[in-house]
């Protein structure tokens, strides 16, 4: 039993540190690409680039609140928050339909502005800007941003009411995306894990055979794995962990977890890479790989919650046993 | 002196639809370090003869995937920042109807920018747009639809003039026209209609357009290739029949007919070229314009360019244009403009009134060209 569990550890561990550098890969994939930012993009521009109306994704990604949140002019925010969101596409939805008006005095040969007042009046809950959403929305000819707009303002009394609505469907809206976007990245997932499987030779019946052979081997990892689990250090998400700072650190940042993550795997001195360690099966090698694939793409948060609770079970097996 | 560039678009990819430009191309072009490298590669390749080329349609790229039309006329107006009093003809392109898909964002979408953009700082004086029109929208079921729906755009929201680009699939004396061409010939609005074969044209199916109504012996009318079809649209003689019916109409027939027209090598072999000149120097017809936008990239049609210029009547209807950011493809927007200032500076006499040839085309004639019941220039 206890052989057994901690093959089974020493393997979710290997898998841990291969996963991580499957994920920092592609992590730094995404950012060279501006792959996540496009993807938020595209998400929210099904819904507000209304083509029987206006673009207003484009408006509200004009707006200063969110405009502001580009690294570069030439990209998308990586991150809108919901708060921001909502000021941006309630003032962007209030204002569309009322245009600065032109005259043009022949006299001093210049064009003057009359621009509509769309400072908020000092009446408490804001109840004026919800009337003039509204009445945005009525301007708009019938679709299905018009009826979405709607029904944000249902049953709502102030401005309060109208933003926490807003919030609510942008937060649910979000965490659709982001399981769209992590089945959108799978493929990638694959082909990376194909090719670090295949450059480190990770052969999982392979390595299974040494880890059930080789006691030591296997005492190295799970101790690790235990120290590992212990400092919780290295825990990662392919898509959670939101840019909070420049690109340049963010890539420091992946790149140096990407190293920690191979220096580690070389500490255990595992049964892998090239040549062929000794022993290894040519003909199941393949099939080793193919489970190696399908392990890393498994992802690292899965490997890590998995390697917890393998932990535990073994720390409440362990003075039985005894 | 004030000058007129009366020839600008800053209008971004996201109004454009995608299988004209290319937009996956012009990303990778103008943003991804391999675009970069692939100028470089070409040059090396060619002994640095192609990288310009590439390198100017990167640069192209750039300008066109530009966050907003702000920051495109801000490149724009950097252009001229050492020449004073400089005003820009902002040509507005709705390219919904010409078969090549949907943009990203509607022309609704190009109008509210642009007219929320001039309410700003300083741009509502310099900033000077044409907006766009193509009769085959939808919601133009006819002539006074149509003419609705173009009025406020002059009457509240200060627009300067009319853009019309036959080339994308219509003919100029399209009936539904005609309410919006009695309007603006009693106005003095003007009109600027692409005049030229161009890479921006009609790409849907040909079939179920009325015939060409005018013969071109160089050319043959039932083509059926979408390049060369474009030019049945924007044929000149087929402004000889507007004007016919609307001869007050004041119009500038833009690009000259093209360097290639102009130099007698085109494929119209000048025709086009002089058609243009026929139109404008008909008595009958005293608002009859052209602009030398484009084809000034050409630097050998600028003798026959000065000595139009000088012609009496022909001289006082052309206009300078360069057709940003679309020119910069060819050549760089400072180049153009210094090399056909510096050449135009000879002294050209018209109705008693001496100046230089430069001055002439680019700040008497559009102040005529640009002056209207909505604006003064």
């Amino acid at each position: 039993m206890s052989a057994l569990l901690e093959v089974v550890i020493s393997l979710a561990f290997i898998y841990l540190i291969f996963s991580i550098i499957v994920s920092g890969i592609i992590e730094l994939w995404q950012m060279f690409t501006q792959r996540r930012g496009a993807f938020l993009y595209k998400a929210l521009n099904d819904i507000y680039n209304d083509p029987l109306n206006k673009d207003f994704m484009f408006l509200v990604l004009s707006h200063p609140l969110v405009d502001r949140l580009r690294e570069t002019d030439k990209t998308y925010p990586h991150y809108i928050g919901g708060e921001i969101f909502s000021d941006a596409l309630i003032d962007v939805v209030r204002s569309h339909y009322r245009l600065p008006e032109y005259t043009f005095d022949k006299k001093e040969k210049k064009f003057l502005v009359n621009m509509p007042s769309l400072t908020p009046q000092r009446d408490g809950g804001g109840k004026k800007i919800v009337d003039e959403f509204l009445e945005g929305v009525d301007a708009l000819k019938e679709s299905d941003l018009k009826q979405l707009l709607r029904t944000f303002a249902f049953g709502v009394e102030d401005y309060a009411g109208l933003k926490k609505n807003i919030m609510s469907w942008f937060s649910q809206y979000m965490n659709a995306t982001s399981t769209w976007y992590k089945k959108g990245i799978t493929r990638a997932l694959l082909i990376v894990a194909t090719v670090i499987t295949v450059s480190f030779n990770i052969d999982a019946i392979h390595i299974t055979k040494q880890l059930f052979r080789d006691k030591r081997l296997r005492d190295v990892i799970v101790q690790k794995a235990d120290s590992y689990v212990q400092n919780k250090a290295g825990r990662d998400s392919v898509y959670s962990s939101m840019p909070d700072s420049t690109m340049a650190q963010n890539v420091k940042k992946q790149v140096t977890k990407i190293r920690d993550a191979y220096t580690e795997a070389g500490l255990l001195d595992l049964p892998i890479g090239w040549p062929r360690p000794e022993g290894q099966n040519l003909f199941l090698m393949f099939f080793g790989w193919i489970i190696s694939v399908s392990a890393l793409g498994y992802g690292a948060d899965n490997w890590f919650n998995l390697l917890v609770r393998l932990i535990n079970i073994r720390t409440s097996v362990k003075p039985k046993e005894k | 002196m004030k000058y007129y560039n009366a020839h600008t678009h800053i209008f971004t990819a996201q109004y454009v639809p995608n299988n004209v430009v290319g937009i996956p191309v012009m990303n990778f072009l103008s943003r991804s370090p391999f675009g970069r490298g692939l100028a470089d590669f070409a040059g090396m390749l060619t002994f640095g003869k192609v990288k310009g080329s590439v390198e100017r349609v990167a640069k192209f790229a750039e300008i066109g995937l530009g966050r907003s039309q702000e920051v495109i006329f801000n490149r724009l107006q950097d252009y001229y920042r050492g020449w004073g009093d400089v005003r820009f003809v902002i040509l507005m392109m709705d390219m919904e109807q010409m078969g090549a898909g949907q943009p990203l964002s509607n022309y609704e979408t190009q109008l509210h920018e642009i007219i929320q953009l001039r309410a700003r700082g300083n741009y509502r004086d310099v900033l000077l747009p044409f907006i766009c029109i193509d009769p085959r929208r939808k919601e133009f079921t006819d002539g006074a639809a149509l003419l609705d729906w173009v009025k406020p755009f002059f009457e509240k929201y200060g627009f300067v003039g009319i853009k019309m680009y036959p080339a994308l699939g219509y003919y100029p004396f399209d009936e539904k026209l005609d309410a919006l061409y009695g309007w603006a010939q009693e106005r003095q609005v003007p009109i600027l209609y692409h005049c030229i074969k161009g890479v921006i044209h009609y790409r849907g199916p040909l079939e179920g357009f009325p015939p060409p109504r005018y013969p071109n012996p160089f050319h043959d009318l039932t083509i059926k290739e979408q390049e060369w079809y474009q030019c049945n649209f924007t044929e000149p003689e087929n402004y000889a029949d507007v004007l016919l019916r609307f001869p007050e109409l004041k119009i500038c027939l833009a690009h000259y007919g093209g360097e290639d027209e102009i130099n007698g090598n085109g494929r119209f072999r000048g025709r086009w070229y002089e058609a243009i000149k026929r139109l404008i120097t008909t008595p009958q017809y005293r608002n009859v314009y052209t602009d030398v936008s484009f084809s000034l990239n050409d630097p050998k049609i600028f003798p026959k360019m000065l000595s139009d210029i000088q012609t009496p009547l022909l001289g006082e209807r052309i206009l300078f244009g360069t057709d940003y950011y679309v020119v910069e493809k060819d050549k760089d927007e400072a180049m153009l403009r210094d090399e056909l200032r510096k050449f135009l500076q000879v002294n050209v006499t018209h109705n008693g009134r001496t100046m230089n040839a430069f001055d002439q085309i680019a700040s008497v004639n559009p102040s005529k060209f640009l002056t209207s019941e909505f604006y003064t220039a």
